[in-house]
């Protein structure tokens, strides 16, 4: 708006402009452009502050009071906060219910896992080459991630019930010493709880790898075959360097839900029994919290299971980082 | 190097969200009080029902756990809708939840000023902090003012005061906590229905050989504890249970040692269902409505569950005693009063409309059918229910209690914080291999803990 009377050229006139300019024109330059950065940083702040103040606001905030909260005893919403130094760290580090449920974690993530995510890349590899049916494939691949936790858990009871789908199945080919009741038997709870996992996830991570798969160039394929590379060459020689980010991508989320929502698993179908047995870290952070009261402890559990958490998807990421070509 | 940065931090921003996330989800929790529930035979009353209108339209929020499969549910929703029809100028709209997620909603939504204005819950939690807390209104004046002095059973007011002596709520539904035994599977397995623990162990044996579970439980929740705790109190008086549930000392204590050996013993005898230790209640339900196990402990609340099919040959009875050395001397049960009506701060704001809907549903039209369909004992001292109108389940729900000893419930004297924790503790009692020192140790430590 004043522009005009600062600089009556344009920016391309002067920079064009050849012949030496008075100490008066550089001056007057020199505010042009201090003006033209002072009016785009102001744009650029006005732009993104919305978005640091929400993420400062929503999720920097309550991630501080998470590690501020950790060291008070707090029983209850409406119970005064006692501050107990790293007492709640002390409790926590001698829990043996907290050291089940970080090993049930463990067991969970190193099942789940490679069972998710390697089916999970073939059946995406399947489906970028566009096989026949392809579109229909896609759609069955991805129906369960539409099902909400608590209608497939419901779906999982009435297979694993004492008389359910399974043990019938068993029993009818012969092989009811395999029958159990599976929620229920310590040997068997927490991989039923990771079974339903299992066939809930490859699905859709078959999807996720299948759209970044269509990205690489089929002729890539179709150079490797007429080299006679085979099918195994293409997954895992070909489509899975190349892919390698995004699959680092597709762990991180997988070892995010594991950690976090599979809690939901558990709360539904085993409350984290028998005895400990099902219990993960996770499912234990919410117990503490929304069952047994306990608000600081449930928070000292959230923090180890945070910085669990990042040094995961930070291992992750450096185990799956493509090598610059 | 940028875009591996913004992974890095994306995943990040999907961690923090996640941990931020919360849900809730529960069972129903029974609590309690020391008397039986009242015979269902007195005369007909109904309390005083005024039909001032109220100055200007209301809506009362109310929060509940009956839900719509739950037999109380749509005996509660009917008298909601005919509260309303009779009372035009107030809405009512009810909001359900579990009976162990009443308390969290409430006290998020009182910071928020938000709360319901009537909650219908247990005392077990809430009862010793909500009028301190300001949550709700201490209701011994009100209970005059409204015309319910004298009306209440006794038993049920003392359940529902604190330990002040302030009345909290408005005692509601009774209950009492029988064994169910299924006479069919008996009489096949060649039985008789046990009254000592050692024909417990004997049945248990023969119902096996016959090829049904014996007694089934949800060794997982608060179903596995109450069972856990009645076996604990064979071999304790009330007086030990009060002194040893409310502060701890299992393992010091001779006679609780002892219950606790009794239950290892029974457990370790098979007379529990196999994998118990991993069922919920409503697996022990389920078990049992099918036919598929001899005997539960369930609560009166489920008598409208009880299929039709099987309500000839289900008996209730008390938990068997031991043949000897007993302070008890019949089979127990628990029985009390543990839900009541709650009004809260909110509910203060709008005292009239409140006052409508606690004396309505006190009425004995309201009350009524609460009895006859679902068998909850009546709080009240003098609502009569024609005999003629229960079905002989329900009938034999009343008579019963006549053969056993009510044993005093431990919710009323555990620290009310450590509810979950004991249930945990009583799970891991139900897994085989678990010793009578592990499991007192583990008590123990949940009361040391309360500290």
């Amino acid at each position: 708006m004043g522009l005009p009377q600062l600089c009556p050229m344009t920016s391309q006139e002067l920079i064009k402009e050849e012949k030496p300019l008075t100490s008066k024109e550089g001056a007057l330059r020199r505010s042009y452009f201090k003006i033209q950065r002072a009016r785009s940083r102001a744009a650029f702040i006005l732009l993104v502050l919305p978005a640091i103040l929400w993420f400062v606001g929503l999720m920097l905030w309550p991630l501080a009071n998470m590690f501020y909260l950790s060291f008070f005893r707090w029983d209850g919403l409406l119970d005064p906060k006692i501050f107990v130094s790293l007492g709640n760290y002390t409790r926590m580090f001698n829990d043996e219910h907290f050291w089940h449920g970080v090993a049930n974690t463990a067991i969970y993530l190193a099942v789940d896992m490679p069972l998710v995510l390697l089916p999970g890349f073939v059946l995406g590899f399947f489906l970028s080459q566009r096989p026949p049916g392809s579109r229909l494939l896609r759609v069955i691949f991805f129906a369960p991630s539409m099902l909400s936790v608590a209608a497939v858990s419901m779906m999982f009871v009435g297979i694993y019930l004492p008389d359910g789908i399974l043990n019938t199945l068993l029993h009818q080919v012969g092989l009811a010493q395999l029958e159990h009741v599976w929620l229920a038997d310590a040997d068997t709870a927490l991989g039923a709880v990771i079974a339903i996992d299992i066939w809930g996830s490859i699905g859709f991570y078959s999807i996720l790898f299948y759209a970044s798969l269509s990205n690489i160039s089929q002729e890539l394929f179709e150079a490797a075959r007429l080299d006679g590379a085979n099918l195994w060459d293409l997954v895992w020689r070909i489509a899975f360097p190349l892919s390698k980010d995004f699959f680092g991508v597709a762990m991180v989320l997988n070892f995010v839900w594991i950690m976090y929502g599979s809690a939901q698993n558990v709360l539904i179908l085993t409350k984290g029994g028998p005895g400990d047995h099902s219990l993960t870290l996770g499912y234990y952070l919410y117990n503490q919290a929304f069952m047994g009261y306990r608000l600081g402890y449930s928070q000292a559990i959230a923090v180890f299971a945070f910085t669990i958490g990042l040094l995961g998807i930070l291992l992750i990421r450096r185990i799956t980082r493509r090598s610059e070509v | 190097m940028k875009p591996r940065f913004s992974q890095t931090a994306l995943s990040i921003l999907i961690l923090v969200s996640i941990i931020l996330t919360g849900c809730a989800q529960g069972q129903a929790t029974p609590a309690a009080a020391t008397q039986a529930p009242p015979p269902a035979a007195v005369e007909p009353e109904a309390t005083d029902v005024p039909a001032q209108p109220a100055a200007a339209p209301v809506t009362l929020n109310i929060m509940h756990n009956y839900a719509p499969d739950d037999p109380h549910g749509p005996v509660l929703e009917q008298v909601f809708k005919d509260f309303m029809a009779a009372n035009p100028d107030i809405k009512i709209e009810a909001q359900i939840y579990s009976d162990l997620d009443i308390p969290l909603k409430v006290e998020t939504a009182f910071l928020a000023g938000q709360e319901p204005d009537v909650v219908f819950n247990n005392y077990a939690i809430s009862r010793d902090t909500w009028i301190d807390k300001g949550v709700t209104l201490q209701l011994d004046d009100l209970l005059k003012e409204w015309g319910f002095d004298g009306k209440f059973l006794p038993a049920a007011l003392d359940s529902s005061r604190d330990k002040q002596g302030r009345l909290v709520a408005f005692p509601f539904e009774g209950f009492t906590w029988p064994v169910w035994y299924n006479t069919d599977i008996f009489e096949k397995a060649g039985v008789e229905v046990p009254t000592t623990t050692d024909e417990l162990v004997e049945a248990a044996k023969k119902i096996r050989e016959a090829g049904y579970e014996p007694f089934t439980v949800g060794g997982i929740d608060w179903s596995g504890y109450a069972v856990f705790t009645t076996i604990v109190q064979l071999k304790l008086s009330d007086e030990e249970m009060r002194e040893v549930f409310g502060k701890g000392g299992f393992a010091q204590n001779k006679n609780a040692m002892e219950g606790i050996k009794l239950f290892t013993e029974l457990r370790d005898a098979g007379v529990f269902a196999e994998h118990s230790e991993g069922f919920q209640a409503d697996a022990m339900n389920a078990m049992f409505f099918s036919e598929k196990a001899a005997m539960m402990q369930a609560g009166s609340w489920a008598y409208g569950q009880l299929p039709e099919s099987m309500q000839d040959h289900t008996a209730l009875a008390g938990f068997p005693i031991l043949a000897s050395g007993s302070p008890h001397e019949k089979p127990v049960i628990y029985a009390g009063f543990g839900k009541g009506v709650w009004v809260t701060r909110n509910g203060g704001q709008k005292l009239d409309a409140v006052r409508r809907f606690v004396q309505y549903v006190y009425s004995a039209e309201s009350l009524t059918p609460f009895i006859v369909d679902t068998g909850m004992p009546s709080p009240l001292l003098d609502l009569q229910v024609d005999p003629a109108k229960l079905s002989p389940f329900m009938l034999q729900s009343t008579e019963y209690v006549k053969g056993v000893t009510i044993v005093d419930i431990t919710d009323n004297y555990v620290p009310q914080k450590a509810f979950d924790a004991l249930y945990k503790a009583s799970a891991g009692a139900f897994i085989p291999g678990a010793t009578p020192e592990d499991i007192a140790a583990e008590f123990d430590k949940i009361y040391a803990e309360q500290q």
